[in-house]
């Protein structure tokens, strides 16, 4: 049934072609074109039919070839503008994301250097009244994967530290600093203090 | 002669035919949508997340791959942050040591002389007043349920321990 009908159709646009032919043929301009061939030699004739099949042959094709660069032009600019707005989403929800964690692991304070450090320390140890000279900061080490955050790896140094003073200094370490305890030896000198020494890792902003 | 006047206009329409499908798709389907792309994201654009200066803002419709670029960089940082703080190690080497504080206080006459631990292992050396606090102190030691506990006495009054976990 659908066949019959495609036949039907193609047979009726055939016949309309038939018709304009027909009607070109008949028209007066035709037949100026068809004197103006005529006073042409048959080989210039001939050159001049087969350069109009030619251009009536690549013409649409042409055109056809024009409307697909400009097709895939359009397109390569929508597939940017895709990728520009999964890219923001994902950019807006990664950085909900980590503003989140940052809060929990990252101090407000940028270390970016070893004397950094140390005067965070120093600023702890003054608001907990112990002296500074008994904590030194060693084997300071920071690296970064490439983004903005660096781990910070260091060891405190301790001496003659009381046990309200070292679980103070412990507590705001990893409060303030927010550090994490990698390892740990203190033992008890001769007067009863702390002696020992904490290595941790933190993680900061870069400048 | 008529022939291949046939054969090229059918040529012609079917050639009018895709170029107007192609046209129509173009400039009404795949347009509208880019517009309407340029729409959203010019809003997307000025999220405070971005940090994108205002001539970057109005760059996007005319060079959207530069921007693109920008926001690839921008992207990986906050991934390689994001990815640098989850692997974190979440061990902490004073939860031992809390631990055996915390049960000690309870009594005056036993103390921790010396604690070591990393991310795995934790060593302690106890001492006691007598004997008896000594035995006592390692029986509490005995129920706290430490992994892997082994007592090692030094002398009646000293006794050293190691234990994983935490």
């Amino acid at each position: 049934m659908s066949n019959t009908t495609d036949k039907n159709l193609f047979a009726k646009v055939d016949k309309a072609i038939f018709e304009q032919i027909k009607q070109i043929r008949n028209s007066s301009q035709f037949e100026k074109v068809s004197e103006t061939m005529r006073s042409f030699s048959e080989k210039e004739q001939l050159i001049i039919n087969q350069t109009l099949s030619l251009m009536t042959l690549v013409l649409p094709v042409i055109a056809i070839l024009v409307m697909l660069v400009v097709r895939y032009n359009l397109g390569s600019d929508l597939a940017v503008r895709k990728d520009l707005e999964d890219k923001i989403v994902s950019i807006k929800e990664n950085s909900v994301k980590l503003s989140s964690i940052e809060r929990a692991v990252v101090p407000r304070k940028v270390i970016s250097s070893k004397a950094d450090l140390v005067n965070q320390i120093n600023t702890i140890s003054l608001s907990k009244k112990i002296d500074s000279k008994n904590i030194d900061i060693d084997n300071f080490s920071d690296s970064s994967q490439g983004g903005q955050i660096k781990k910070i790896e260091a060891t405190a140094q301790f001496k003659k530290l009381t046990s309200v003073n070292f679980s103070d200094f412990i507590l705001d370490l990893q409060r303030n600093l927010k550090a994490t305890i990698k390892s740990i030896e203190v033992t008890k000198d001769k007067d009863n203090l702390l002696v020992g020494n904490i290595s941790f890792i933190m993680f900061s902003k870069a400048n | 002669m008529e022939d291949t006047s046939f054969a090229l206009y059918r040529e012609a329409i079917i050639a009018a035919l895709i170029v107007i499908g192609l046209a129509v798709e173009s400039f009404v389907f795949i347009n509208t949508e880019i517009k309407d792309y340029n729409k959203s994201l010019t809003k997307l654009l000025k999220s405070k997340e971005l940090g994108l200066s205002k001539k970057q803002q109005r760059s996007f419709k005319r060079k959207p791959e530069r921007l693109t670029s920008t926001l690839s960089k921008k992207e990986r940082i906050i991934n390689s942050d994001i990815k640098t703080l989850e692997n974190r190690s979440e061990s902490n080497a004073i939860k031992p040591l809390a631990c055996l504080s915390k049960q000690i206080k309870r009594n005056d006459k036993v103390s921790l002389i010396t604690f070591k631990s990393d991310s795995y292992q934790s060593e302690a050396v106890f001492s006691g007043e007598s004997a008896t606090d000594v035995k006592r102190l390692k029986d509490l030691l005995k129920t706290m349920g430490l992994e892997e506990l082994k007592i090692k006495d030094i002398n009646d009054k000293k006794f050293e321990i190691s234990f994983t976990g935490f």
